[in-house]
């Protein structure tokens, strides 16, 4: 396995060989996207929800026959009938947590901690399913990544939600609910352990996000490229302190925006009674979805330019330029559409944000594709019975 | 078989990532690919076509892992149709924009549907299955909460609370049935003249209505409809209800933002809200009138309570269109006022 990845075939790079780049292009149109979410819509409302895989499959195949790189589409080829399964796996590890609550707390603890506890090989095995269902050039790709890897990039959030689950019950479990009084009590002991873990949560997230992205795209696969990821825990960090600042300066200004507007606009309109606090509450609302959108957009768009900027193989190198101001107008207009359209919009704005995040990415790639060739190590691991992981079918995402 | 019957496209063999321009034909149930260096022959029963979906390259796959990519639909549409190959119903489905239209139109319905019929009469049959000791803490808890934040203690003179207490207890619901209940007074200037009952049968009624009127019987009327409200246990189907809603409008809006999906699910919510008074003044009339008194002692009160709040905050809205304080009947938790009076006093 490690051979085929440290020996290139065939094609091997030298310093002469042509640079080209492959173009990303997507071309979803939203009005034949919008045919297939009616119909996905009704028929998931029709069986109630058993359709729900198959609606998935269907709009996957769809967005990645759309998804053309180089002028060549991917191709999903997950099957709906495994799907089903990891879906029904999810309905009862999540509906058991539910149902448990109404039995005991202790009870709705364990299932919280056995689904706490499963969630990294949960996540990793549909990572690798969704990667070993997509092909390219009749290639499929490849998830290397492997189930201790995803425990360790998950580690640092179990911290804080360890301190949580251990505060609760350390100081609510014995304590009579129907007595204010202790109750009281016994919620202001916890307190102080509550923030210690959020102050961790907060602190140690960009290095948990960075240990996440680093897995994922370390791991991707296709033909005998391997991915690799260069951005550091530091890198994450700066994103995380702008991203910090960005919010705190956007919600003073909100403040400080209500403070002045507000009796300036009472002082506009004078006593008009509704019809002035309407028109404030609806500017309020207008700021205050902007600001989100613009949280929002920062987040993921700076997100996907750190971690693709990051991300290279052998032959490839990636980089994203997505631009925060468009990705925040193209947001707020999906959100003005979908109120004024009830919501009808929505797979329109989808296909339109899609194409705008991988509109943004470029890829260079160095030597001659064509002669790329399926690697040894995945075709023989996708036929195995080594897919047992995937014997549910989790996807998730998307 | 002549060369127009072909359709250009790439093959890839699925070893390799080499793009082989083809044609591809059908030659006595066999489907066949020939091009430079390429030359298969598979019978039909092997090969799968991909569902056609807009004008994306559709897929046609051999068994092992090799396919032909497709961008003329038109030409493989009429090879298809030669060999007898229809699409899946869902595909002619997605196809039509008839069909799309009708989706929605379905989805509508059911959701519409749903909102006004299943979901009160599930609401309804659920309720009555929450356990008693659940509904009880869920009461105290409220009422520990407002006591803290909003009530103050009563200053109403005790002998008329224990009095308008006892005159209640001796009036008999309509159907027979006992209900539990326990009136409680408490002083609430953040809330002014106001009735309201916990799921539990708590019913708290605030100084500020007390001073609106000396007549005990006219209390009594309001102290039937929160009654109604406990009998039809109210509380717990909001709760239900509430928490449907806003699980659907969070799923369809998708996670934009809390604030967006507070607004829609409140206004469908306060629907809810307002078939419930409804039902209350319905059985406070019915209450009323068991017990050889008039509904028009509510009727009075509305007014009063309407006359006292004035500006239609506090939940009693107004039909006045002149007045532009009023709230429009759709935003507000409760019936026009006017409209509910005219109610109590139809016959």
């Amino acid at each position: 396995m490690s051979e085929a990845l440290t020996k290139p075939q065939e094609a091997p790079v030298n310093n002469d060989s042509p640079k080209s780049q492959l173009a990303l292009a997507f071309t979803a149109s939203g009005s034949e996207y919008f045919r297939i979410w009616v119909v996905n819509l009704l028929l998931i409302i029709v069986t109630l929800g058993f359709f729900m895989p198959f609606a998935k499959v269907r709009r996957l195949r769809y967005f990645y026959a759309n998804t053309l790189i180089d002028q060549q589409p991917l191709a999903f080829h997950g099957d709906p009938w495994k799907m089903l399964r990891g879906y029904l796996l999810m309905l009862l590890l999540f509906g058991g947590y539910a149902v448990s609550g109404y039995v005991s707390p202790w009870a709705a603890l364990g299932v919280f901690l056995l689904l706490a506890l499963l969630w990294p090989a949960l996540w990793r095995s549909s990572v690798r399913f969704r990667l070993h269902n997509t092909s390219w050039r009749g290639l499929r790709f490849g998830f290397a990544g492997d189930t201790a890897d995803a425990y360790k990039a998950m580690l640092p959030l179990f911290l804080p939600g360890l301190i949580f689950v251990a505060a609760n019950t350390w100081f609510l479990s014995g304590v009579d609910d129907s007595d204010p009084q202790a109750m009281k009590e016994a919620l202001e002991a916890q307190l102080p352990w509550i923030l210690l873990g959020f102050v961790l949560m907060a602190a140690l997230f960009p290095l948990c996000l960075q240990m996440i992205k680093r897995y994922q795209h370390q791991g991707y696969r296709y033909a005998d490229q391997q991915g690799q990821f260069s951005a550091g825990a530091g890198a994450f960090y700066k994103f995380g302190a702008k991203f910090i600042g960005l919010s705190l300066v956007g919600f003073i200004c909100l403040g400080v925006t209500a403070a002045v507007a507000v009796p300036l606009l009472g002082v506009v309109f004078g006593n008009t009674g509704m019809g002035g606090a309407v028109l404030i509450g609806l500017l309020f609302t207008v700021v205050y979805v902007g600001l989100l959108s613009l949280l929002g957009a920062y987040f993921t768009a700076r997100v996907q330019n750190l971690s693709w900027n990051a991300t290279r193989s052998q032959a490839l190198v990636f980089s994203s330029s997505l631009s925060v101001a468009s990705l925040t107008a193209l947001i707020m207009k999906n959100l003005l559409l979908m109120i004024v359209t009830l919501g009808l919009y929505r797979p329109f704005a989808v296909v339109n944000v899609m194409a705008l995040r991988l509109g943004a990415v470029e890829v260079e790639v160095e030597g001659n594709i064509d002669a790329w060739r399926a690697s040894a190590a995945l075709s023989t691991e996708a036929t195995s019975g080594e897919m047992a992981g995937d014997f549910f079918g989790i996807d998730m995402g998307l | 078989m002549s060369a127009a019957d072909r359709v250009a496209c790439d093959y890839f063999d699925g070893r390799s990532s080499k793009r082989h321009p083809v044609t591809l034909g059908v030659e006595d149930g066999h489907a066949v690919v020939e091009g430079e260096g390429v030359s298969r022959r598979e019978p039909l029963q092997a090969v799968r076509v991909s569902e056609r979906m807009g004008g994306a390259a559709r897929m046609v796959s051999f068994a092992d892992g090799a396919f032909c990519e497709v961008r003329d639909h038109d030409a493989l549409d009429a090879l298809l149709h030669a060999t007898g190959y229809r699409d899946s119903i869902v595909v002619r489905m997605q196809n039509r924009w008839r069909v799309a239209a009708a989706g929605i139109a379905i989805c509508a319905a059911l959701v519409v549907v749903t909102y006004l019929f299943v979901l009160p009469w599930a609401a309804d049959q659920a309720a009555a299955h929450v356990p008693a000791s659940a509904i009880e803490t869920m009461s105290n808890r409220t009422l520990e909460m407002l006591d803290e934040h909003v009530l103050e203690p009563s200053k109403a003179s005790p002998e008329r609370a224990r009095d308008l207490a006892a005159k209640f207890a001796r009036l008999s619901t309509p159907d027979g049935s006992k209900i539990a209940h326990r009136v409680e007074f408490r002083s609430a200037p953040l809330v002014g003249p106001n009735a309201f009952a916990l799921p539990s049968g708590t019913i708290i009624v605030t100084d500020e209505l007390l001073a609106l009127t000396d007549r005990d019987d006219e209390i009594l009327g309001v102290l039937a409809h929160e009654l109604g409200h406990v009998a039809r246990r109210h509380g717990v189907r909001q709760v239900l209800q509430s928490s449907v809603v806003g699980l659907f409008v969070t799923w369809y809006l998708g996670d934009v933002s809390s604030l967006l999906t507070a607004v829609p699910a409140a206004l469908l919510e306060a629907r809810y809200s307002r078939d419930h008074e409804r039902e209350a003044d319905e059985y406070a009339a019915r209450m009323l009138r068991h017990n050889a008194m008039s509904p028009e002692l509510l009727a009075v009160m509305l007014g009063r309570l309407e006359r006292a709040h004035g500006s239609g905050d506090a939940g009693s809205g107004t039909d006045d269109k002149s007045n532009d304080r009023g709230l429009p009947e759709y935003l507000s938790t409760h019936p026009a006022t006017a409209e509910r009076i005219e109610a109590l006093r139809r016959p």
